[in-house]
């Protein structure tokens, strides 16, 4: 009885792991554009995030040397180069942790996509949410510069 | 024989809920109801930014599938005279898949989509329309009882939603 139950939680565990290790990183640029000649973004922010993700990803941009801005609004106060839209998802596995995020590089004047890059990363490979702006902005600006 | 039972209904489990699979191109064509203007050139459509389903993960929009669905359904409406997957022809229909969002949990599952679409004279090169289009689906729970499935479905409309709209939008270009 206690053989067969430790065999049926391996197999469970077995069945619940093997889900469990998938991730995905990937970032899909439009054919032609340019993102090193984009200096200043704006991050727009994602009405349902309540956790600053739009600031993380403006601090992020702002590391890595452009200059970058936030806020709720869907146009900034001046003229930038790039608008950044995203999309985050979370789960919970003893803590929260992001489970997905998606983020879009849009052209400053007309809102069309110049890329998009994505992170999916289950709990027993979880990051940390900088941990995914980082390397979500750094898979989409790749070979950029 | 208690044990095969069980390892049988996990296996059943694990089938039903975890395994995806693909959004199918047939189910993503749109036929629209209002007639729309007919070029008398061939087109070329291309899609980028989808991505293949892992049957561990969930389902997804594949390029090709998008494409084909976006090339039969320009047919079937009469878009164009034909719709090609490469080769010369005096337009061209690039579709970048920017977001799917979809739903991890749900009775009903809604998903968003957005697509930005580039339409093309190809000679000499001139863009002629440029447009991001969003579309949503929500596929409920008597629909499909088995939640990968119920995605799967939820995806297509969104797809076929979206189709439908950018066939409107490339019908009032009137073009030649």
């Amino acid at each position: 009885m206690v053989r067969r139950n430790l065999f049926l939680l391996g197999f469970a565990a077995m069945l619940l792991f093997t889900g469990g290790c998938s991730t995905v990183l990937q970032a899909t640029k439009v054919p032609g554009a340019d993102l090193s000649r984009l200096k200043t973004f704006y991050v727009q922010k994602l009405p349902a995030d309540e956790r600053g993700i739009e600031q993380l990803i403006a601090k992020e941009l702002i590391k890595t040397g452009h200059v970058s801005s936030f806020g709720s609004e869907e146009k900034p106060s001046s003229l930038v180069d790039a608008i950044v839209t995203y999309q985050d998802k979370w789960m919970w596995d003893i803590t929260m942790y992001m489970l997905q995020l998606s983020i879009q590089i849009r052209d400053g004047k007309d809102r069309t996509v110049l890329a998009t890059g994505e992170s999916l990363r289950p709990s027993l490979v979880r990051k940390s949410p900088e941990g995914m702006v980082e390397e979500v902005l750094g898979e989409i600006f790749k070979g950029a510069k | 024989m208690k044990s095969a039972a069980s390892i049988l209904l996990l296996v059943l489990i694990w089938a039903a809920v975890g395994c995806a699979s693909s959004a199918k191109p047939e189910a993503m064509i749109s036929v629209p109801v209002a007639p729309v203007h007919r070029s008398a050139s061939d087109v070329v459509v291309t899609a980028i930014g989808g991505k293949e389903t892992s049957a561990m993960l969930v389902s997804q929009i594949s390029n090709a599938d998008f494409a084909l669905a976006l090339r039969d359904s320009f047919d079937k409406a009469g878009l164009f005279k034909k719709a090609l997957a490469s080769g010369s022809a005096h337009y061209a229909v690039d579709a970048f898949i920017v977001q799917v969002n979809q739903p991890m949990f749900g009775a009903s599952m809604t998903v968003s989509m957005e697509v930005s679409y580039t339409l093309s004279r190809t000679e000499p090169k001139e863009i002629l329309w440029k447009k991001g289009i969003a579309s949503t689906y929500t596929a409920s729970f008597g629909e499909a009882l088995v939640g990968a499935t119920r995605l799967r479905m939820a995806n297509e409309g969104a797809a076929r939603k979206n189709i439908e709209q950018v066939i409107q939008e490339i019908s009032s270009l009137k073009l030649d």
